[in-house]
């Protein structure tokens, strides 16, 4: 599969945490920590891991992106990419720590903590291109209501 | 003064904390199966998942195809060097064969081809990348049940941890929370298989008396009662004896390509302890 050769590997982009971002900027905190906790959900249906890992996971990647939207500016494009960089190298932290804390067999290298590095500098890179898509598909579908 | 929708915000997200530490908590003594909500939300977000891994496979074999050309003549000649090779292995085999077939009869042990195996797809793969599982189109309504044995044409490949009607999930043998009871072929010392990534697993609990060499097949030793005896495991590769510990330290690289599921083979084999547990366990 595509996903397993190691370049590849270090061009993963969070996608769940880019969503989280743009939704913040524009609708209500409370339904974006909704939507954070109901995609943890969903991956943890998926995932081999414990049901309730990744929700909770990803409700605590809310509350940091949350709290560095403060001093950072989230409707600059600068500030996306750093708020990105941010909670997606936090959120790689925080499952290592999860990892400890609940005895999971899991085994990390060298190379693991360079991909954490590595999702976080991708994420942020590629978040403004896909809020710009988005931002297009809003107004495209803000058209057809319109009828225009 | 806190206003009422600020106190009203900070109990939701204490809520929402609240049920994800329960769900946490609640697996906390191991593995447990879909209960009917998730099955339900399985039901309808797998066919999505499906589409979209279809597509990707498309797209894989597009890009392989038209532009991946530039070592196939290389690739070509290697290849048919290795197939003259192993026509030659075939023949001894054939006799190897032949030979345990007729004590497989007079010891009447069964083996694999008796048991009855249905087909799946895989569909899906784990989303974290932390954990090594699949997600197939084959469920209950197959006739699949709960830690089933799934394999392949090169050999394990893991077990049903979760089983919805159309959908059911591998934990695959290179999950590190994944065990297997093997033996080495050669000396018949067991060991037990536990996953450390997709290329390299590891033997645990193999005595520093066994007879274990780089190059010995493992295979299942058929105790446990999930896997029937002799599916090919893997390989041994290393091999260590490290002062002051109890057992030998025994690196496997896995008989199965882990990284081209697409078609498994589930063995459609009762757990034996599945009649003394209930669905909540």
């Amino acid at each position: 599969m595509i996903q397993d050769h190691a370049i590849l590997k270090l061009i993963d982009v969070d996608i769940v945490v880019v969503f989280i971002v743009y939704l913040l900027m524009f609708y209500g905190e409370m339904w974006v920590g909704i939507f954070a906790f109901g995609q943890g959900l969903i991956i943890d249906i998926f995932s081999g891991g414990m049901l309730g890992l990744f929700a909770l996971l990803y409700l605590i990647v809310f509350f940091i992106i949350k709290i560095v939207s403060r001093p950072l500016d989230i409707y600059s494009i600068t500030g996306q990419m750093a708020i990105i960089y941010i909670a997606v190298l936090l959120k790689n932290i925080l499952m290592v720590l999860f990892v400890y804390i609940f005895s999971m067999e899991i085994a990390l290298s060298f190379f693991d903590f360079l991909v954490f590095i590595f999702s976080a500098i991708c994420s942020g890179l590629l978040a403004p291109i896909i809020f710009y898509l988005l931002n297009l598909l809003n107004r495209f579908s803000i058209s057809l209501n319109l009828g225009i | 003064m806190l206003s009422i929708k600020r106190i009203k915000i900070f109990w939701i997200w204490a809520l929402l904390i609240f049920i994800a530490l329960f769900f946490i908590s609640a697996n906390l003594g191991g593995k447990r199966s879909w209960d009917p909500s998730e099955q339900l939300v399985i039901e309808i977000i797998a066919p999505l998942q499906k589409f979209i891994n279809e597509t990707i496979n498309v797209t894989e074999r597009i890009w392989l195809k038209y532009f991946g050309l530039i070592n196939t003549h290389n690739e070509n000649i290697r290849m048919k060097k290795e197939l003259d090779s192993l026509k030659m292995e075939n023949y001894l085999y054939q006799e190897m064969l032949a030979a345990n077939q007729r004590l497989q009869q007079l010891l009447q042990f069964r083996n694999m081809s008796d048991q009855p195996v249905i087909a799946a797809q895989v569909i899906g793969r784990d989303p974290t990348g932390w954990f090594q599982s699949v997600i197939i189109d084959k469920g209950k309504n197959s006739g699949i049940k709960l830690n089933m044995p799934v394999v392949n044409a090169e050999g394990v490949v893991g077990k049903l941890v979760s089983v919805s009607y159309n959908y059911s999930k591998v934990l695959l043998i290179i999950d590190q929370n994944s065990s297997v009871d093997c033996i080495i072929q050669r000396s018949r010392d067991d060991g037990i298989l536990k996953g450390l990534s997709s290329k390299v697993c590891k033997l645990d609990y193999v005595l520093k008396s066994s007879d274990v060499h780089v190059g010995d097949i493992v295979v299942t030793s058929g105790l446990g009662g999930i896997f029937p005896k002799g599916i090919p495991v893997g390989e041994v590769t290393d091999v260590e004896d490290p002062p002051g510990e109890l057992f030998k330290d025994v690196k496997i690289r896995p008989a199965v390509d882990f990284s081209k599921l697409e078609e498994l083979l589930i063995i459609l084999k009762e757990d034996p302890l599945a009649n003394y547990l209930t669905d909540e366990d």
